[in-house]
C-alpha cells in the first residue's frame, strides 16, 4: 500500500521533484488545471508531482536581461511574463513559442484573465512558509473533499498527480484488468467517522457505500470508457473528488461493432459466394446435361435417318424398279395392265418420295436452314424441269444460313408448305416464271421464306381450297404466320415468316 | 460394221434392284450386263475379265463399302465409267464417291426410262450434278486452288451452287444444254483429280508415302 501523500494539513512542496531554486515570486492557476510559478528569471510550472521549468520561455528571459516580476493568462491560453524593465514576453504553450514586447499594451492579446485569490487555489492555501511553498487545507467542505491516492493496476502501483485533472486517463487491455485504487481526505479532515462512496460510472449503476473503507476494487472490466468518482460525507452533504478519472479499457478487436458487422458481412458475403458458386455449378450441369441430351438426340435422329433410309428406301425402290421392270418387259399389254403397272409404280414413287423426305425431315442437319432452302429449292428443280414454268432462286444460298437452326419438327412443315405451294403454281397460275426467297437474322432469330409467280394471282371471291387450308394447318403447327398476297404486277406471293425465340420462349 | 455393245457391271445388295436393272438393261439393244455382284469384292476380283464400259455401283454394301469399291476399281481401270445408285441423291456420300472416282448417280427410285438415260448421258454427254453436289464441288476447289477450272468450268458451277437448274444455267450462258453437261463432266473429273492430288499432299506431309 502506498504512502499516502496528504495526511497532514500542511504540506510543503520543497521536497518534490523539480522544486525551484529561486525565490517563488507569482503563482497563478490557468484554465487548464496547471499552475504557473514565476521565479525570478524562471517560469515553472507544478503538475501536481513536480515542478518544470519551462526552457524557451527561460530562453528568452535570459536574452531579455531583466528579470521576472509577474506572470498572467490571457482569454486563449497564452501566458504573459511581465518583466522587471516593463517589458513582456508572450508564451503560447501549446505552440511553445515566446515573443517580446516593449510594453504590456502592445501584447496583442485583448483580454488578460484577472487572477483570483493566488493563495485560494483549488480551494487550498497556497503559502510559503519558511521560504517554503506550502499548501494546507482550508477548513471547509472543499476539506472533505476525497482524492486518489495511488492506483495499483494490475499489481503494479501507478503514480498519480496530486491534482488529478480530467486529462488524467488510465488505459486497461481488456484482458487484464485488475484495478485497486486507495482515497482519502486531506489528514485534518480526516475521521473515522467519515463514510465513502464511490462509482465506476458505466459500470456501476449507483453509488457504492464503501463504510469507512478507503479501498475500492475492481476486476474484468468490460471494454468501454468509464468515470471514476468518489465522495464523502461532509457536514453539508456529499463532496466528490474534483477531476474525474477517466478509466479506458482497451475494446478487443472481435468485441467491437465494426468488427461484428465485419464478420457478418464476410459471413454474408461467403454464403453469397458459395451460393453462386453453387448456382453456377447446377446451371453449367444442367447445360451440359442439355447438351449430351440434345447430342444424344441428334446421334438418335441420324441413327434413325439411316436405318429408315437402309430399310425402307431399299424396299420401296425393289417395288419401283419391279414394277418398272414388268412395265418395261411386257410387250402388247391391254391398257389395264400398262395403268395398273403406271399406278403401281407412280404409287411406289410417291411413298419413296415421301419416305425420302420424312428421312430428310429426321436427319439433324435439316434443321439448319440452309438445308431447308436447299431441299425446297431442289425439289423446287426436279419439279419445274420438264414444265414451261421456270423456277429461280431469288440469291444463291448463304453458308451463314447453316447458322440459324430451327426447332425440330420445322423443317418437315416448312418443306411441305412449299411443296403445296409450288404445286399449286405449277397446276393454277398459268404463269411463266416462280421464284423462291427468304431472308433470316441469326441474331434477331426471325426467318421469312416467300413463293410468287407472276400468273393470275388469287380471285377476290376464290374460296381457299383444302391445299391453302393444309398450308395454314402446318404453319400455324410450327407457330408461324402464313400469308397469301396478290402481287400488284400479277400472281401470288405465298410467305411464311417466324422466329425460333418466340418458340423458345 | 456393228458398235460393240455396252459393257455393263451392277454391283447391289438389294435383290430386285439388281435383278430388275439386269433386265432392263439387258434388254436394250446397245447394252449387255456382263456380270451382277452383291459385294464389291467380287466385282473387283472379276473386273477384267468382264471388262465393262459403265459400272453401277450401290454406296452401302457388305464387305468393303462403295466409295472404297470405287478408288479401287479407278486404280485398276481409269477407263470405266462409274454410276453410283443411291436413295438420297444429296447425301454428302455422293460427293465422295465422285471424289474417289464416280461419273455420276441416279436414285434408286428411277424407272427403266430414267435408267436407260442415265447410261446414255454417261457414254455420251455427262452426269447431272444437283445444286448441292455443285457447292460440294466449289468447296473441294477452294482447298486446292492448284487444281483449276476453266473460266467457264467456273461458271457453270457457279450457276448450279447457287442452285439454278441446267436449264437456265444454260438459258443464262447462251450455250446449250448438252454443252453444260459437258462441262460438268470435266469439272468431275478435275475433281477426281483434286481429291487425289489431296489426298498425295496429306499422304506426303503425314510420311505415309
Amino acid at each position: 500500500m502506498g504512502i499516502p501523500r496528504l495526511l497532514l494539513a500542511q504540506v510543503s512542496l520543497s521536497q518534490l521533484e523539480g522544486y525551484p531554486k529561486e525565490p517563488i515570486l507569482d503563482l497563478l492557476e490557468d484554465q487548464t488545471g496547471i499552475i504557473w510559478i514565476a521565479t525570478p528569471h524562471h517560469i515553472n510550472v507544478f503538475n501536481g508531482t513536480g515542478f518544470q521549468r519551462i526552457d524557451c520561455a527561460d530562453q528568452w528571459i535570459s536574452a531579455n536581461g531583466s528579470s521576472v516580476k509577474m506572470i498572467w493568462e490571457s482569454n486563449n491560453g497564452e501566458m504573459i511574463i511581465g518583466m522587471s524593465d516593463k517589458t513582456s514576453i508572450l508564451f503560447d504553450p501549446k505552440k511553445r513559442v515566446c515573443r517580446s514586447y516593449k510594453s504590456q499594451n502592445q501584447v496583442p492579446t485583448s483580454q488578460f484573465i484577472e487572477k483570483g485569490n493566488l493563495m485560494d487555489v483549488r480551494g487550498w492555501n497556497w503559502q510559503m512558509i519558511d521560504d517554503h511553498l506550502t499548501v494546507s487545507l482550508n477548513k471547509s467542505e472543499s476539506g472533505f473533499r476525497p482524492f486518489i491516492q495511488d492506483l495499483e493496476i494490475n499489481g503494479q502501483v501507478q503514480k498519480l498527480p496530486i491534482f488529478v485533472t480530467s486529462e488524467n486517463k488510465v488505459v486497461l487491455p481488456y484482458n487484464k484488468n485488475v484495478l485497486a485504487l486507495r482515497f482519502a481526505v486531506p489528514a485534518a479532515f480526516a475521521h473515522p467517522s467519515l463514510t465513502y462512496q464511490y462509482s465506476l460510472l458505466g459500470l456501476d449503476t449507483s453509488w457504492i457505500n464503501n463504510g469507512d473503507q478507503r479501498l475500492a476494487t475492481y476486476a474484468n472490466i468490460g471494454s468501454g470508457t468509464y468515470i471514476l468518482k468518489i465522495r464523502t460525507k461532509a457536514p453539508g452533504g456529499w463532496v466528490e473528488n474534483d477531476h474525474a478519472l477517466l478509466v479506458d479499457v482497451i475494446t478487443p478487436v472481435w468485441s467491437a461493432w465494426w468488427f461484428h458487422v465485419l464478420v457478418i458481412l464476410m459471413v454474408i458475403g461467403t454464403l453469397a459466394v458459395i451460393y453462386k458458386i453453387r448456382i453456377n455449378a447446377a446451371i453449367r450441369r444442367a447445360l451440359e446435361i442439355e447438351e449430351i441430351r440434345k447430342k444424344e438426340a441428334s446421334a438418335f435422329r441420324l441413327m434413325m435417318a439411316r436405318d429408315f433410309h437402309d430399310e425402307m428406301g431399299n424396299k420401296l425402290a425393289s417395288i419401283i424398279v419391279i414394277a418398272s421392270t414388268l412395265e418395261y418387259l411386257i410387250k402388247d399389254k391391254s391398257e389395264e395392265v400398262k395403268k395398273a403397272l403406271q399406278k403401281i409404280e407412280s404409287a411406289s414413287k410417291s411413298l419413296f418420295d415421301g419416305t425420302k423426305s420424312f428421312i430428310w425431315s429426321i436427319n439433324p442437319q435439316s434443321d439448319h436452314l440452309r438445308e431447308i432452302i436447299s431441299y425446297v429449292n431442289h425439289f423446287g428443280n426436279e419439279l419445274f424441269e420438264q414444265t414451261p414454268m421456270k423456277f429461280y432462286l431469288a440469291h444463291e444460298v448463304e453458308d451463314a444460313a447453316d447458322a440459324f437452326i430451327l426447332p425440330v419438327g420445322y423443317s418437315r412443315q416448312i418443306f411441305f408448305v412449299f411443296k403445296e405451294a409450288m404445286t399449286n403454281a405449277l397446276i393454277h397460275s398459268q404463269g411463266s416464271k416462280v421464284v423462291f426467297d427468304y431472308t433470316y437474322s441469326v441474331r434477331e432469330g426471325e426467318f421469312c421464306l416467300s413463293l410468287w409467280d407472276n400468273g393470275t394471282g388469287l380471285k377476290e371471291d376464290q374460296k381457299i381450297s383444302r391445299g391453302l387450308q393444309n398450308m395454314m394447318k402446318r404453319a400455324e403447327k410450327i407457330g408461324c404466320l402464313l400469308s397469301l398476297t396478290s402481287n400488284p404486277e400479277g400472281g401470288l406471293s405465298v410467305t411464311l415468316s417466324g422466329s425460333i425465340k418466340k418458340s423458345e420462349g | 460394221m456393228m458398235e460393240p455393245l455396252t459393257r455393263i457391271t451392277i454391283i447391289e445388295d438389294n435383290e430386285e434392284v439388281k435383278d430388275g436393272y439386269a433386265l432392263i438393261l439387258n434388254r436394250h439393244p446397245d447394252y449387255v450386263v456382263v456380270n451382277t455382284y452383291t459385294t464389291a469384292e467380287a466385282a473387283i476380283k472379276n473386273l477384267r475379265k468382264d471388262n465393262p464400259d459403265v459400272i453401277f455401283t450401290d454406296l452401302d454394301l457388305p464387305g468393303i463399302d462403295g466409295i472404297t469399291g470405287i478408288r479401287k476399281i479407278r486404280k485398276i481401270d481409269r477407263r470405266v465409267q462409274i454410276i453410283v445408285i443411291t436413295v438420297l441423291e444429296e447425301s454428302t456420300l455422293v460427293f465422295d464417291a465422285l471424289c474417289a472416282g464416280a461419273s455420276g448417280y441416279i436414285t434408286k427410285s428411277s424407272n427403266h426410262i430414267e435408267l436407260l438415260e442415265a447410261v446414255d448421258q454417261i457414254l455420251h454427254n455427262g452426269a447431272p450434278m444437283s445444286p448441292k453436289i455443285a457447292r460440294m464441288v466449289v468447296s473441294s476447289f477452294q482447298r486446292n486452288p492448284d487444281t483449276p477450272l476453266s473460266e467457264r468450268e467456273t461458271e457453270i458451277l457457279s450457276h448450279l451452287a447457287m442452285g439454278k437448274t441446267y436449264k437456265i444455267t444454260a438459258e443464262e450462258l447462251f450455250i446449250g444444254m448438252e454443252t453444260v453437261k459437258s462441262h460438268v463432266k470435266n469439272i468431275y473429273s478435275k475433281l477426281q483429280a483434286t481429291s487425289k492430288s489431296e489426298a498425295i499432299k496429306i499422304a506426303k506431309e503425314a510420311s505415309l508415302i
